[in-house]
């Protein structure tokens, strides 16, 4: 674990991104009759823990992309340097999919959970 | 693996590979060694020992097709199978079209007798199927079938014989619900068949058989091509292609095979329980036994709007690829291109509760797919601002490819626009099965989908044929095709806010859609008009349009490096990648390896991420059992719409021409 912090994983935001994302969406949409029966809000905590892992997983992409070999050089169009280029898209997609997720929550804060 | 290959050169590594297979030298990590590091047999023929046109020939005859009816139908070559999918594909689309103008002349005055309730029926339920099924899907992987082993640097797809077989599922099942429909029994249910009225109990017969059982067809073939091109991409690149290295078409239709590949099951699992029902008595929608009518809706919607993505993810390839060849310089933002595709197939599993929103499910609930519904227009957006400012960076040339994708630019938009409306409850309640949802999905699926489509075909037609088409012609097939488009379906909009519904034969003169409609099927006919133009195009074009050559369009990506069009083996030697665009880097010779066999059907298996030629694979042979299983399976498909016995019986057949099909032979190679 110490060493995927420090050397990081390129790949991680890939995974962890989407997959917070559906746990969030299929847990949220599960709890939406818990939430209106017994009015706790539990959708932002909901929310703020699978964006943490979201962004755990961005940062595990990010510390692979500045702990990535300086070589091999890349060519004229950028290219050749896959884990780089897996390590940007990491990040990427766990800063999208933190936003999906945070506006999750955010419609927990707005609804009660009994509208229909 | 990843982290052992890290320190590596990769850019570096391209070079040995010619070496290594040539010499039988070991490669890759110290004291890890693979098939492809034994020594070459000296009896074989390889390609280091021959060259010109006798290499050329010799490859020709490995890989080629044998004459005749059984060699046409026993064929393995990819470039083969994917151009009889294209044609299949464009035969479905044509007859989906014919029913939307039959439609459109139906609604074009009120009151109208042209057609009756019951033929409309069937006709919107055959339109909407044949394009989301028979066209919508295949259309995306027939390019991939064609395409990807040429811009892959590969002689075949992965999987050539399950290809073959996938494609004559595929053909017996949509010519199957299209008999069923010249014979008065097509389904009338919506594309969509919602229960309960496709359950036993409202639509008894065997219309609603035919269409669930299509769905199991077009499943089956669309997952088997899905399969293969997720493997194909990954482990078939020349040597040097890595990860970043992927043309954006590739990398387009690797993202909808994932897509295919985990959405698809839904709806046949839906379509199997639909069957089951109506069969065999299961219950499983049916809420007087404990069913649940909104179950098939979740099961079918958690296909439907993947589908929709399926639909326009492999556009985003072609687009991408027009753009980049026209405006002759590379993609402007590769990687938030690539992020935007792998994020947009994410995304697309979490919309699909937002064509159930009148179903009366909690606000909160549905609040959750309006976030994800309006957050994926995030990367649609990133990709229309990269594919624009490639082409503001670039010296963009104006043929009828570019011409197409700008239509696509105005079209796909406007759709999105409207799509963003949609995806809010208030909204999507008030307008929900109007004619303005009808307008909004056409705007994205013909903006989406069919304006890149065209465009790729006028692209991709020199390859195909060795032939261009005509331009003048071309220009005028767009601005047919654009004006009749906005003509038909933007008073669609007006007529869904001012409340006609879907899915009517007719309507009151007084509801005062009369004129609006009018206008709708006179944009119609421009639209039918634009596409007798391109039909005459492609035939004219194909016995007499101008010789092509291997590259045109000056482009960048391998498929251009070989002949149009390509021979059986596409390449004489396979090419070694050492930037994205290999054909503009290197415009006099492509660097290639060498040491294939000549006389067996070889390929380079290569490494995942950076693209190291790993093994020597063979490729299969061509056979027949792949026809015969797929006629095997269409008797089982078909005899169990009338019995369940069916299922057991023709089990017989399928699996007697399986074992044909599997039964160990030995390789060629090994034996000689």
């Amino acid at each position: 674990m110490t060493g995927w912090l420090t050397r990081g994983l390129p790949s991680a935001g890939i995974y962890a991104g989407p997959t917070a994302w559906l746990i969030s969406t299929q847990a949220n949409y599960a709890l939406v009759p818990w939430v209106c029966a017994n009015q706790i809000r539990i959708i932002p905590l909901v929310a703020v823990m699978m964006a943490a892992a979201s962004l755990l997983g961005g940062f595990l992409s990010w510390r692979g992309y500045i702990t990535a070999a300086p070589t091999p050089h890349p060519d004229s169009t950028g290219a050749g340097r896959p884990h780089r280029f897996v390590a940007l898209i990491g990040v990427g997609i766990a800063l999208l999919f933190t936003a999906v997720i945070i506006i999750h929550g955010i419609a927990g804060m707005v609804f009660h959970g009994c509208e229909r | 693996m990843t982290q052992t290959l890290a320190p590596h050169d990769v850019a570096l590594d391209a070079v040995p590979e010619p070496t290594r297979l040539l010499t039988g030298q070991p490669a890759g990590m110290p004291g890890v060694q693979s098939e492809a590091d034994a020594p070459p047999d000296p009896r074989e023929l390889r390609d280091d020992q021959v060259d010109g046109q006798e290499l050329t020939a010799r490859l020709a005859r490995t890989w080629g097709t044998r004459k005749g009816i059984i060699g046409a139908l026993s064929t393995v070559d990819h470039k083969i199978i994917g151009r009889r999918y294209i044609i299949t594909a464009f035969i479905f689309l044509f007859l989906g079209g014919l029913s939307a103008v039959a439609m459109r002349m139906q609604l074009a005055r009120p009151e109208s007798g042209l057609i009756g309730p019951d033929l409309y029926n069937q006709l919107f339920t055959m339109h909407g199927t044949t394009m989301m099924f028979l066209f919508g899907v295949p259309i995306g992987e027939a390019f991939a079938v064609f395409l990807l082993p040429l811009m892959l640097g590969t002689r075949n797809i992965a999987f050539a014989r399950l290809n073959a077989y996938s494609y004559y599922v595929y053909l017996f099942g949509g010519a199957m619900i299209w008999f069923a429909f010249m014979l008065n029994i097509g389904p009338d249910v919506g594309w969509f068949a919602y229960v309960p009225l496709s359950g036993p109990e409202f639509s008894p017969g065997k219309r609603v058989d035919f269409w669930a059982q299509m769905i199991t067809f077009t499943e089956v073939a669309g997952i088997a091509v899905a399969v293969q091109i997720v493997v194909t991409v990954f482990k078939m690149r020349a040597p040097g292609m890595t990860l970043d290295r992927i043309p954006l078409f590739v990398w387009a239709e690797l993202v909808n095979a994932f897509i295919i590949i985990f959405a698809l099951p839904a709806v046949v699992t839906a379509s199997v329980m639909l069957i089951m029902d109506r069969l065999v008595g299961t219950h499983f929608f049916n809420p007087a036994e404990g069913g649940d009518a909104l179950l098939y809706q979740h099961l079918f919607w958690f296909f439907g709007h993947p589908e929709v993505y399926i639909i326009f993810i492999p556009a985003t390839g072609w687009v991408s690829a027009i753009v980049v060849t026209f405006s002759r310089r590379q993609a402007f933002g590769y990687i938030p291109l690539v992020l935007s595709m792998i994020a947009t197939g994410f995304l697309s599993f979490g919309l699909w509760v937002h064509h159930m929103f009148t179903t009366g499910l909690p606000q909160l609930g549905a609040s959750f797919f309006t976030a994800s519904s309006m957050l994926i227009a995030i990367p649609n957006g990133i990709q229309i601002f990269c594919w624009i400012a490639t082409l503001w960076d670039g010296r963009p040339v104006f043929r009828t490819p570019l011409l197409f994708v700008m239509g696509f630019f105005f079209i796909f938009v406007a759709g999105g626009l409207s799509g963003i409306m949609l995806a809010s409850v208030p909204i999507d309640a008030q307008v929900h099965d109007t004619m303005f949802v009808v307008a909004h999905f056409h705007y994205v699926l013909i903006g989406g989908n069919v304006f890149p489509l065209l465009g790729a075909v006028y692209y991709w037609f020199p390859k195909f044929t060795g032939r261009m088409m005509s331009e003048r012609l071309g220009k005028w097939h767009f601005w047919l095709a654009f004006i009749g488009f906005n003509i038909t379906f933007f008073p669609m909009h007006i007529t869904g806010l001012m409340g006609m519904p879907r899915r009517v034969y007719t309507y009151l003169p007084e509801m005062g859609w009369g004129n609006l409609n009018l206008i709708s099927t006179l944009g119609a006919t421009m639209l039918f008009a634009s596409f007798v133009v391109f039909l005459v195009n492609v035939v004219v074009s194909a016995r007499r349009g101008a010789l092509a050559g291997p590259n045109p369009w000056d482009a960048g990506t391998l498929e251009w490096a070989t002949s149009s069009p390509p021979l059986p083996q596409n390449f004489d030697r396979i090419p070694v990648v050492t930037n994205r665009e290999p054909l503009w880097a290197h415009r006099n010779t492509l660097p290639v390896v060498a040491g294939l066999s000549v006389e067996n059907r070889e390929v380079i298996i290569s490494t995942a991420t950076a693209g190291r030629a790993d093994l020597k694979e063979s490729s299969p042979e061509p056979s027949i059992w792949p026809f015969l299983a797929a006629i095997a399976t269409t008797v089982t498909f078909i005899g169990s719409i009338f019995t369940p016995w069916a299922i057991v019986w023709g089990g017989l057949p399928t699996t007697i021409t399986l074992l044909g099909w599997f039964w160990p032979k030995g390789v060629k190679e090994d034996e000689a």
